[in-house]
């Protein structure tokens, strides 16, 4: 054969053989399937650290806890979590208590955040958890225990995290829409009055996202006869009814947050009696906006957070609802936190905060003329806190440590060093032993130290100073594929706790006689034993959290006998109507496309004042049919219709007992995802 | 008003829209192009048919009342929210969490790796003084593995050790607290941390520490990975037909199912440069062995 047709033969056989250049596409290909499989999936950073190496204790309700067991509402699914109770007092709904710590009307002991920005009120400091809506939560993590080393003031007894919903994967979308119509009110709400509307739109790309969610949600619970201070008997309607709209959204290092909320809601009187505006509306509303700019290069972390947040309460405060109160109230916050990663499996983090707080006031004012009656000495009061933290950290395969320390100075209430030491055994992946002591703290509010109104109700006390808690923890978590478990033992000592104190107190020059006034309280401890037991099956899923406590009598104190009725004297300490068994369970099952839920909560007997409260007990029950996008439930509120009651542990004076259930409602919901 | 009144009916009914022949099993496709138009055209031939199919990030899949089986090829796919009470396969959705599916049916994973004691049997017989073996991963999907690797590596007297990364950026730091730590690492077919520069760290530590590094696909082995031991794409095509005739036969199987047929890869320059002997029985199984 001619030569040079076998080569042209064997040069264009080259060029046509499957060679590199078939393998380079093949290669590609490869690499190509990787870079689009990795944008349906997570991040490490991006998704919340498991309980089992957190340095702290943190009990997680996700999403899907949420749709298993059909909580109605932030406050309904944190009842799930042992440790923490959802009271109610007669000024104020929802609010979260955490290992008995009791915190009369502001729920200022525990810090609630939403997507870790944390939000209460400038001039009584309580959070708010129904400034987010059960549709837009993508799960609820609560951090038990001493938490100001992370998180400042007012993390006294434990944190709230609430977080919103996002697309799973990059490039995807999520929209939900919902509603709900809720009976039950006894003359208050018709028969299927609307109970919830919402809608949530949220997309996740390459390197942006973005969720915007709008809730209404209204909880009307049956009306009432309710015998107040002044034993005058009426028919109350309970009722909380809450809106809130919620938007983040990020791209590259800079995330924004914005969130706006009302709510409305019934309240008893500020001193329990008709003349002190039982019967009426009291409004909450609140607004927040929030920036944070995040840099994560190779050596570490670094975090930058600008917050203003807004809050205003306004509460009737006379038989005739034209004597009302306006709080207005806001807070601006700077952050900058930094980890530093250090040679070996060691790191630091440190970080800085300053947080400007103006109670701008707290003015009594007739409706009707729009006219001030008095300033309450709380108009246009500006305070400061600053502090700066540092932590030191190994993180090894089985050993996870942390020790460090946060220095406070607040401007009206002095000084604070807290410290907080962690030592994680890791036993596996999935089980882990925890020890951990934890300081923490709570500068008084500018209510809590300089209310003074005209008719006194309460004095706030300018000498305060801040309370603060000391825990001991020791945990053990285990799980495998379908059961987890949590027991953990602790022990708390409480020094200086701010509380409302009755009797003779003198302030600006005058003795006031039998009044209430706020006063740091002697020192107190409890001990205490969680458990928490979860079970995900295919089908099935069961959840139960149980705590017992023991409290002691460190701040026994005595009441004084009312002057009414013939009522006695009394005395009262905080662990008096703290229940020594807390429990709550649920149990959930698919049944072809439908569902049955089931949820109860309840606690041991317990003590009022001058009496007795048997054991309370109340469940939900829900069944429900999922179909492709579309759900509906139908669900029974407190179904055993029984009101169930807690101590009125704030007054004590007349009145032993506040409803936190008045009878039986039932709701239908559905929701349509697109 | 008549479409605000169907799609009352629908909200209320939970009834998607269908449309089409009736179609009894879908297949859903991430893209339809690559990885995943060629382990769907390997199912596809399995099957015996042609197969009803959707790409994914073009449109949304139809359904009608006689489909019983998807399949999703990708990640995409597999997190495509399906109707309840129909089977599912998921094939080429390496490190994604799956989670249960609902009630009354079945739902499957094809493995994109050969059985744990295969591959660490084959790792064993390339790299006989092996007693410490580090596996990095960061995606969700792999922590499930997290207790099996570690028996399964005990019963072959290899003292396996996880480490789950933040994400791509950490690798460096990964391996700087593997050295002195362990004798070789392994790298499962995680999105989150296989890249090309990670790859390329990879094998620079590899080699710079003496300490052979194996991956689980052809691309890896390229780059520099001793060996891996990988289910080619179409192989995983066809273990995904043999699942769905099973189930639409109404038989059983196991949530992960592990293709038959490993593809041995082998890296003579990184074998060389780690001082290396591929035995005669690895060298016979191997598909390729790069230069």
């Amino acid at each position: 054969m001619d030569r040079k047709l076998i080569l042209g033969i064997g040069v264009l056989a080259a060029l046509l053989a499957p060679g590199p250049a078939a393998a380079q596409d093949e290669n590609s290909e490869f690499w190509s399937f990787m870079a689009e499989e990795a944008k349906s999936l997570t991040v490490a950073s991006d998704t919340p650290e498991t309980v089992f190496n957190s340095v702290s204790n943190v009990s997680v309700i996700d999403r899907s806890m949420i749709e298993a067991y059909n909580f109605a509402s932030v406050s309904d699914a944190l009842q799930a979590v042992p440790g923490m109770m959802v009271l109610r007092t007669y000024l104020m709904h929802n609010i979260p208590t955490m290992r008995g710590a009791l915190q009369e009307h502001y729920a200022d002991k525990v810090l609630v955040m939403i997507n870790n920005v944390p939000m209460w009120n400038a001039v009584t400091g309580e959070g708010d958890l129904d400034r987010v809506g059960i549709d837009a939560v993508e799960r609820i993590e609560v951090l038990l225990g001493p938490a100001s080393v992370l998180y400042g003031s007012n993390a006294l007894t434990g944190a709230i995290n609430i977080v919103l919903r996002k697309p799973a994967g990059q490039d995807t979308s999520l929209g939900v829409a919902g509603g709900g119509l809720g009976s039950g009110s006894g003359g208050y709400a018709g028969a299927a009055d609307v109970s919830r509307a919402s809608g949530l739109y949220a997309w996740k790309g390459k390197d942006s996202s973005y969720t915007l969610a709008a809730d209404s949600y209204s909880k009307a619970q049956p009306a009432f006869r309710f015998s107040d201070e002044a034993g005058a008997v009426n028919t109350v309607k309970e009722y909380v009814n809450a809106r809130s709209f919620n938007f983040t959204a990020s791209r590259g290092h800079n995330t924004v947050l914005l969130n706006a909320a009302r709510s409305d809601q019934n309240y008893l009187g500020n001193s329990l009696t008709l003349a002190s505006g039982e019967l009426f509306n009291q409004v909450r509303e609140a607004a927040l906006a929030s920036y944070s700019y995040n840099f994560a290069p190779d050596w570490g972390s670094l975090k930058y957070t600008m917050t203003y947040d807004w809050q205003r309460r306004n509460i009737p405060r006379d038989a005739s609802d034209n004597l009302r109160s306006d709080i207005v109230g806001s807070r601006f916050v700077r952050t900058l936190n930094g980890r530093l990663d250090l040679p070996g499996a060691f790191y630091v983090e440190a970080g800085g905060t300053r947080e400007d707080r103006h109670a701008r006031r707290y003015t009594n004012y007739f409706s009707n003329t729009d006219s001030a009656q008095s300033d309450n000495s709380m108009s246009g009061r500006l305070s400061g806190e600053s502090s700066a933290h540092a932590q030191f950290g190994y993180e090894g395969e089985h050993w996870k440590l942390l020790a460090g320390s946060r220095y406070t100075h607040n401007s009206d209430a002095g000084d604070n060093l807290s410290s907080r030491a962690s030592a994680i055994y890791l036993l596996s992946e999935a089980s882990s032993v925890k020890a951990m002591f934890s300081q923490s703290f709570r500068s008084p509010t500018p209510f809590e130290q300089y209310f003074k109104p005209s008719t006194v109700t309460v004095l706030g006390n300018p000498g305060l100073k801040p309370e603060r808690a000391d825990t001991f923890e020791l945990s053990y978590l285990a799980s495998n594929s379908r059961v987890f478990g949590r027991i953990t033992a602790y022990h708390t000592s409480y020094t200086d706790t701010i509380f409302r104190n009755l009797g003779n107190f003198p302030r600006d020059g005058t003795a006031y006689t039998d009044v209430n006034f706020y006063d740091n309280a002697p020192a107190y401890s409890s001990t205490g034993l969680e458990i928490e037991g979860r079970y995900e099956g295919k089908r099935t899923h069961a959840f139960v959290a149980l705590e017992r406590q023991w409290g002691s009598r460190g701040d026994e104190h005595q009441i004084p006998a009312p002057g009414v009725f013939g009522l006695p004297g009394a005395s009262s300490w905080n662990f008096k109507y703290v229940p020594a068994y807390t429990i709550a369970g649920g149990f959930s099952r698919d049944i072809g496309d439908f569902f049955l839920a089931s949820n109860f909560s309840g606690y041991g007997r317990n003590r009022s004042l001058r009496g007795s409260i048997d054991p309370q007990l109340w469940a939900d029950a829900s069944v429900g049919y999922r179909k492709g996008p579309a759900r509906h439930a139908l669900a029974v509120r407190n179904l055993g219709g029984r009101p169930v009651k807690f101590p009125e542990y704030v007054r004590q004076r007349v009145v032993e007992t506040v409803p936190l259930y008045t009878g039986r409602r039932v709701e239908y919901t559905f929701e349509y995802r697109f | 008003m008549k479409q605000v009144i169907i799609y009352a009916f629908m909200l209320l009914s939970g009834a998607p829209a269908f449309g089409g022949a009736p179609k009894n099993t879908v297949a859903v496709l991430s893209v339809n192009s690559g990885a995943y138009l060629e382990a769907f055209s390997s199912f596809q031939a399995a099957y015996g048919g042609e197969v009803a199919h959707y790409d994914l990030s073009s449109q949304k899949p139809e359904l009608d009342k006689a489909t019983r089986l998807f399949v999703a090829f990708g990640g995409k796919a597999a997190s495509y929210t399906y109707p309840a009470g129909i089977n599912i396969i998921y094939c080429l959705a390496p490190g994604l969490l799956i989670k249960p599916s609902a009630p009354e049916a079945r739902s499957v994973s094809i493995a994109l790796v050969p059985d744990l004691p295969d591959t660490f049997y084959r790792i064993k017989k390339i790299q006989p003084g092996l007693k410490r073996l580090r596996i990095l991963w960061a995606s969700d999907g792999y922590a499930s593995y997290e207790q099996t690797v570690k028996e399964t590596g005990a019963r072959l007297g290899i003292q396996v050790t996880t480490f789950r990364l933040a994400g791509p950026g950490s690798l460096p730091g990964a391996l700087r607290k593997a050295l002195g730590e362990t004798d070789a690492i392994w790298l499962p077919p995680d999105p989150l941390i296989v890249t090309r520069e990670n790859l390329l760290i990879l094998r620079e530590f590899s080699w710079e520490n003496k300490i052979p590094f194996y991956g689980s696909t052809k691309s890896m082995t390229r780059e520099g990975a001793v060996a891996s031991f990988g289910i080619s794409f179409a192989e995983m095509g066809k273990a995904a037909a043999r699942a769905a005739t099973t189930l639409n036969a109404g038989g059983s199987l196991p949530e992960t199912v592990f293709p038959d047929k490993t593809e041995t890869t082998l890296n003579a320059a990184a074998a060389a440069k780690l001082g290396l002997e591929f035995p005669r029985s690895v060298l016979d199984e191997a598909g390729y062995l790069f230069p």
